[in-house]
């Protein structure tokens, strides 16, 4: 039902009064057309649903329908033709319009996408692809606009309505977001002529709501909608989908909080609501400049200013994935889909420190080749691992990575080129090396590569710098290796492999791999082939990607003479000796185990290997379980004897346990610690995802570890790849074992308490220094190197630091104490006390041509003595 | 031979512009230039007036022409000869056109009742409406024809 209002009847009555005194005696039926005219007058009421029809209604309608005449067009129109004039005869919008409301949001949208101007600078205006439609639609519906009012086109003229509506929406939310940097855009228009584009959305918002009012009068229509509703709608929309954004710095202000509390909750927020892209940003130092006009980080963030270093805790807290284990952040407004930032980390701040931080732009490994010969005799591996870095930027670059050295395995050689001849590297103390590098490298960017230890079993290697344009840096690591023995017949040789890194490796990028042994090997899947000649090697080669490299533990089985079970070598000193003895270790008397199991994301898909592997424990110890997790209601300290019952009870608890983000294993190790250590020959097992970052301090449990008086150890076990600062943090402890990886965690782990219980038997390695050695068989020097590394451990446990890091630098390795750097010249060497090693004394794996050459040149001799005895 | 209302939609694009009148002559001048015909300021009210002229001898056939074939709904016609491009007239004016030829007996109407507003008329031809809606056309395109050979006469 219409309600009309009574003036609006009142002047619909006497337009018709007026038509009909108007048409009288002109040849029309007056009533008629009066008639007429109030028809159609109340059609157009209709057709515009319009429930109340008000004055303003009528007074519109009319002046469209015009006043009544005797047949003729009105002659006051001059201009009926479409595009000069409306039949309105108001004015049609002008090219101001066009430019303002078209033009230059159209510009300022295409410069954002491809060069990223606000995003470098200020902040993303395109967090979501639906701002950038969003952001589109404003000189498309504008340009719309703008021509249907040119021509009165009032088709789809309730589309166009509300997608008005929806711009206009557009324009505040942007006009809002831009109103930190408004003025000085606008200082830079009267100062330097620039800064119009921050300027568009308030350009838009003038000329949007201008178009629509010169489209209305055009088309004339009754009402044209969506004004309202559009922009409220649009800017809901907007606000909406960047609701995580706002979470996420929201999340991250808390997270870095000092207060626990807020700490604690800002991580569930990341945990929940957090975008990965944009805490990765944070990791990468970009919320951390002087000039602050996100409008949205500020209210979100409370103003709080988000150091990268915290910002990488927090997304390690967050996801528990290191922020460097992942691909630099991107941003959508880049030329390219998703391509990465070109300009915004080029600089390296981690330059010379002792951190792989993050990735940088332009460097990537090159090539990679890892040649191995193994000794089984001696039941030892030799391994060199050479490696040539890219640098495509325009900066020189350090290249930096962990690197997981096979267990027990020593650095014994590094090696880099320079202009195309190899130089050993020099072996000293490890400040001694380091100040060396960090002299040579970062103030004087010469050519310098740095191999220190960072944990059990890793090693840190930093080489400065990769040179720009397309520049190639090449290096060597040789490490001499025991293999694990299984059983006296065979051992296994593990690759080494990255752990962390700061360049980038290209997924079809393939490391060539290359074993030889005396005597048989096989990989798992294959079985080296049978030499052509006695004296010739057995040899195994493959090619593995990176991640088949880095996840998936590949191993080579080493098949040796079971007989031998004394090997010995000569030293340098005369009348002196190293001899290793293969000899059963006897069962660990294990009187109490607790297990500590990070309760990080990434441990989730272990749980259920390590429930299984928990049922081959051996009966008679006291056993506890600990989940390392912010909810500390999952402690349980109250170590019980093993029986089945216990078992299934602590499998029912992994089954259930919560695994989320990246947790603080320290204060769980403390107290698991604590109770391992109420008695003799107690043991913590630790089974662990990548620690990314160190989230408390590491002196509780390294004292514990240090001042050992029931002689408890510390197994580690890590399931997955990758960087832990803890490990890091405890380099050179005794009390600290490695559980090395040779299959599944479930396999690893019975392994372990198989040999515990006696079930496995455990061979074992022993290596003396000795006046005598002469028994057993001759072999090569790398027992030699091995036996220094143990000494050197040795005397560092006893707190010899001096004679451990002088056995150390002596027989060239890389230990907790020591180090190896590679200069470029002899007085730079000189100035750093420190001597390079003689090419000649440096372990090396024979080249395949040598070998050759060498059985060649046998073959010769034994053909032509052959000959000279038939002469005979 | 009859017009269409579609093809009386046709109008040529007209840009105002320029200040680039012919001085010399008070003949207005056209010319076309990227698509456009060009209108100068000189001819802008001798082509007004003109226009006026011919729209106005044109409208009652457009509305003979747009009942041509079917009995039409007065609003549903009324808009129609509004969007003619060039016709440029008003709904105000068609009325006393319809009741003028309702009068003179070219044109009939009836009103039949809308329960969804108000009651509906509709227009129609009669037969003595459709014979001179014929002679009107046969005349107009005669006319067109002979306008058009004298114009490519001259260009010859």
């Amino acid at each position: 039902m219409i309600e009309w209002t009574e003036s609006a009847r009142r002047l619909l009555n006497e337009y018709c009064a007026r038509s009909k005194s108007v048409l009288v005696g002109g040849g029309v039926d007056a009533d008629e057309v009066s008639d007429d005219l109030r028809r159609h007058v109340e059609e157009e009421v209709r057709a515009a649903k319009l429930s109340v029809v008000t004055e303003e209604d009528i007074r519109r309608i009319l002046a469209r329908v015009g006043e009544p005449g005797m047949a003729s067009p009105k002659i006051a129109d001059k201009t009926p033709t479409p595009g000069v004039q409306s039949n309105s005869g108001k004015k049609t919008p002008g090219f101001a319009l066009l430019i303002f409301g078209v033009g230059l949001p159209a510009v300022a949208w295409l410069v954002e996408l491809l060069f990223g101007g606000s995003a470098g600078t200020l902040f993303d205006p395109f967090p979501t692809w639906l701002h950038v439609l969003a952001v589109a639609m404003v000189p498309i519906v504008n340009a719309w606009a703008w021509g249907a009012a040119r021509s009165g086109n009032g088709r789809c003229f309730r589309l166009l309505g509300w997608l008005n509506g929806a711009v206009l929406g557009t324009c505040v939310y942007y006009s809002i977001l831009y109103l930190a940097c408004a003025p000085y855009a606008f200082i830079g228009i009267l100062v330097f002529g620039v800064g119009l584009l921050p300027l568009s959305p308030y350009f838009a918002l003038i000329a949007t709501p201008l178009l629509r009012r010169k489209y209305f009068e055009q088309i004339g229509e009754v009402k044209l909608p969506g004004a309202w509703a559009g922009s409220i709608g649009a800017i809901l929309l907007l606000v909406l989908v960047q609701f995580p954004t706002a979470a996420t710095y929201y999340g991250l202000a808390k997270a870095t909080a000092e207060d626990p509390e807020i700490k604690r909750h800002g991580i569930s927020v990341l945990r929940a609501f957090g975008d990965k892209e944009t805490m990765l940003r944070a990791c990468y130092g970009t919320f951390q400049r002087e000039l602050e006009i996100d409008l949205i980080r500020s209210i979100a963030s409370g103003d709080v200013r988000i150091s990268a270093e915290a910002a990488r805790e927090a997304y390690y807290r967050a996801t528990g994935k290191p922020f460097n284990s992942v691909p630099p952040p991107s941003l959508y407004t880049r030329t390219g889909r998703w391509a990465a930032l070109d300009n915004e980390f080029t600089w390296d701040g981690a330059l010379g420190g002792e951190a792989v931080a993050q990735r940088v732009k332009g460097l990537s490994l090159l090539s990679s080749r890892l040649d191995a010969v193994a000794e089984p005799d001696a039941a030892l591996a030799y391994c060199e691992w050479t490696l040539e870095f890219k640098n495509v930027s325009t900066q020189q670059r350090e290249a930096r990575a962990q690197v997981a050295l096979p267990p027990g395995a020593v650095v014994s050689r590094v090696t880099l080129w320079i202009n195309g001849e190899e130089r050993e590297a020099a072996f000293g103390s490890r400040g001694q090396v380091r100040k060396a590098y960090q002299e040579v490298a970062v103030a004087q960017r010469r050519d310098p590569i740095l191999v220190t230890t960072c944990g059990p079993d890793r090693v840190l290697m930093q080489c400065f710098p990769v040179p720009p344009n397309g520049g190639i840096m090449k290096v060597k690591l040789g490490m001499t290796t025991p293999l694990i023995l299984d059983a006296p017949d065979q051992g296994r040789f593990l690759w080494p492999r990255f752990l962390e890194r700061n360049f980038g490796i290209a997924p079809d990028r393939k490391h060539d791999l290359w074993i030889e042994s005396p005597q048989r090997l096989a990989n798992g899947k294959a079985e080296s082939a049978k030499p052509l000649s006695p004296d010739r090697p057995f040899a195994l080669r493959n090619s593995l990607t990176e991640s088949e490299l880095s996840g998936a533990v590949p191993s080579v089985t080493v098949h040796r003479n079971p007989e031998i079970k004394e090997v010995w070598t000569a030293t340098a000193e005369a009348g002196t000796g190293i001899r290793q003895t293969l000899q059963l270790n006897s069962p660990s008397q294990v009187k109490r185990l607790i297990v500590v199991v990070d309760g990080s994301e990434g441990m989730k898909p272990y749980a259920a290997e390590v429930a299984q592997a928990l049922a081959q424990l051996p009966a008679g110890l006291d056993l506890s379980l600990l989940i390392a997790h912010d909810d500390r209601k999952v402690l349980d300290d109250n170590p019980r004897p093993v029986t089945p019952e216990l078992i299934a009870e602590m499998r029912a608890r992994l089954t259930r346990a919560q695994f989320d983000g990246g947790q603080d294993n320290l204060p769980t190790l403390e107290k698991a610690w604590d109770l391992a250590s109420a008695v003799e020959n107690g043991r913590v097992l630790w089974i662990h995802g990548a620690e990314a970052v160190l989230l408390s301090p590491e002196s509780g449990v390294r004292q514990r570890l240090e001042r050992n008086l029931m002689r408890t150890r510390l197994l580690e076990l890590q399931t997955e790849p990758g960087p832990d600062r803890v490990l890091e943090k405890l380099d050179g402890v005794a009390a600290l074992k490695h559980v090395p990886r040779l299959g599944s965690v479930s396999s690893d782990l019975s392994r372990v308490f198989g040999e515990w219980s006696g079930k496995i038997q455990a061979w074992g390695l022993e290596r003396v220094r000795t006046a005598d050695p002469g028994v057993g068989v001759r072999v090569g020097r790398n027992i030699e190197r091995l036996w220094a590394r143990d000494e050197a451990l040795r005397l560092s446990a006893s707190h010899n630091h001096e004679e451990a890091t002088l056995v150390a630098a002596k027989n060239q390795l890389v230990t907790p104490l020591t180090g190896a750097v590679v200069l470029e010249t002899k007085e730079q060497y000189e100035r750093h006390g420190l001597t390079p090693a003689d090419p000649k004394t440096v372990p090396a794996v024979p080249e395949p041509g040598i070998l050759s050459l060498l059985g060649l040149g046998i073959f010769a001799f034994l053909m032509a003595k052959r000959r000279r005895k038939h002469a005979v | 031979v009859s017009f269409s209302v579609s093809e009386l939609r046709w109008k040529p694009r007209v840009k105002s512009c320029s200040r680039s009148f012919h001085p010399a002559s008070l003949i207005p001048t056209v010319r076309k230039q990227d698509g456009f015909i060009i209108q100068t300021e000189a001819m802008d009210d001798f082509f007004d007036n003109w226009t006026v002229q011919v729209r106005k001898g044109l409208l009652e056939l457009c509305i003979l022409n747009a009942l041509a074939d079917e009995e039409r709904y007065g609003y549903d016609l009324v808009k129609t000869l509004v969007e003619v491009h060039g016709l440029g007239v008003t709904e105000g004016t068609i009325y006393p056109l319809l009741s003028r030829l309702r009068v003179a007996g070219l044109v009939a109407s009836r009103l039949e009742e809308s329960s969804a507003g108000p009651a509906r008329k509709y227009y129609s031809l009669t037969k003595e409406g459709r014979k001179t809606m014929e002679t009107m056309n046969t005349y107009m395109t005669e006319l067109n024809r002979s306008a058009t050979r004298l114009r490519k006469r001259s260009v010859v």
